[in-house]
């Protein structure tokens, strides 16, 4: 085995996330290897001593695997604020559709008015902070190095905001329609799944910090 | 000169080697070492998260292309890529200026 092979192998296994980026980094350290190691040869090494000296001046994976990582982290960031940024926004437009909406009159009572309002307030707030979180992972970084903290908080947010707002959909649904199971339906393919896809990607981003 | 010095001014100096025409990784790294007259001193790895950073940005731009019959990821300077140039350079003989007046005065 070649100490590039050896190298990429060791590298790939240091690193933890999206696989097609992951795949793409490794590819381009592979490419800069090759090209240092055929430099080398053509300036008389032979394959074995310029494939070590290319190896050596790109850096222990000890050096050069945290800022792919960081890459990984802040990439997978990304994807899970804009998951939950698009799954929140749309929340109103698809309880507001005819396919959703019964049209029956919205449930009195105090404890449904109150989750009613609590439900929009969460709401705009997961939407800010997502959009916030998004600008921050992408062209933030002409103002601050966005690294695995931007990334831990994004994981951290998401995961919050998608137990808080299935919960209170769960208590929505309990206060509003009761055992209904169309009610419940609705509730699991507009919220239950969003969300579940939310907290998926947080716990992939988590992974990657 | 220290290269910790010159690690601070990374971003622009990648933004520099890449304005004249787009580069893949190794030509970027080829292309800084021999502009600072190999004084750079970094590990070149440490040189592709720096990349990806300032695509993140907006600064970069970058495609898979073919180069020499290999498929190569190539940089190229954004319109916001740059104009931070620009100002980069503007800030940096600012600075320079001032530094300069003050030491040349001992």
């Amino acid at each position: 085995m070649s100490a590039i092979t050896t190298y990429l192998a060791d590298l790939d296994a240091a690193l933890v996330g999206p696989a097609r980026l992951r795949r793409d980094l490794l590819q381009e350290a592979a490419d800069h290897l090759e090209d240092a190691t055929a430099t080398y040869a053509r300036a008389g090494y032979d394959e074995r001593r310029a494939a070590e000296r290319a190896v050596a001046e790109f850096g222990t994976v000890d050096e050069v695997a945290p800022g792919f990582q960081t890459t990984l982290a802040v990439s997978s960031a990304r994807r899970t604020a804009g998951l939950l940024f698009a799954f929140v926004v749309l929340q109103p437009f698809v309880w507001g559709s005819p396919i959703v909406s019964t049209g029956a009159p919205t449930p009195g009572g105090a404890v449904y008015a109150f989750l009613d309002r609590a439900v929009e307030v969460t709401g705009v707030v997961m939407i800010a902070v997502a959009a916030l979180l998004l600008v921050i992972a992408g062209i933030g970084g002409r103002w601050f190095d966005a690294g695995r903290q931007v990334a831990l908080a994004t994981a951290g947010f998401a995961m919050v905001s998608s137990v808080l707002l299935a919960g209170i959909g769960v208590a929505m649904t309990t206060a509003g329609v009761g055992s209904e199971p169309r009610g419940w339906l609705v509730l699991g393919i507009v919220v239950g799944l969003p969300m579940a896809l939310v907290a998926v990607s947080a716990r992939r981003t988590l992974a990657t910090c | 000169m220290k290269a910790d010095a010159l690690r601070g001014h990374l971003d622009s100096l990648i933004l520099a080697v890449v304005e004249s025409e787009p580069l893949h990784g190794y030509a970027i790294i080829e292309a800084l070492s021999e502009r600072s007259g190999g004084e750079l001193g970094l590990p070149t790895g440490t040189v592709y998260p720096a990349l990806r950073r300032l695509e993140r940005a907006g600064y970069l731009d970058s495609t898979w292309s073919t180069v020499g019959g290999r498929r190569r990821r190539t940089y190229s300077l954004s319109r916001a890529g740059t104009k931070a140039l620009a100002r980069h350079r503007e800030e940096w003989r600012a600075f320079s200026a001032v530094v300069g007046r003050v030491l040349g005065e001992a």
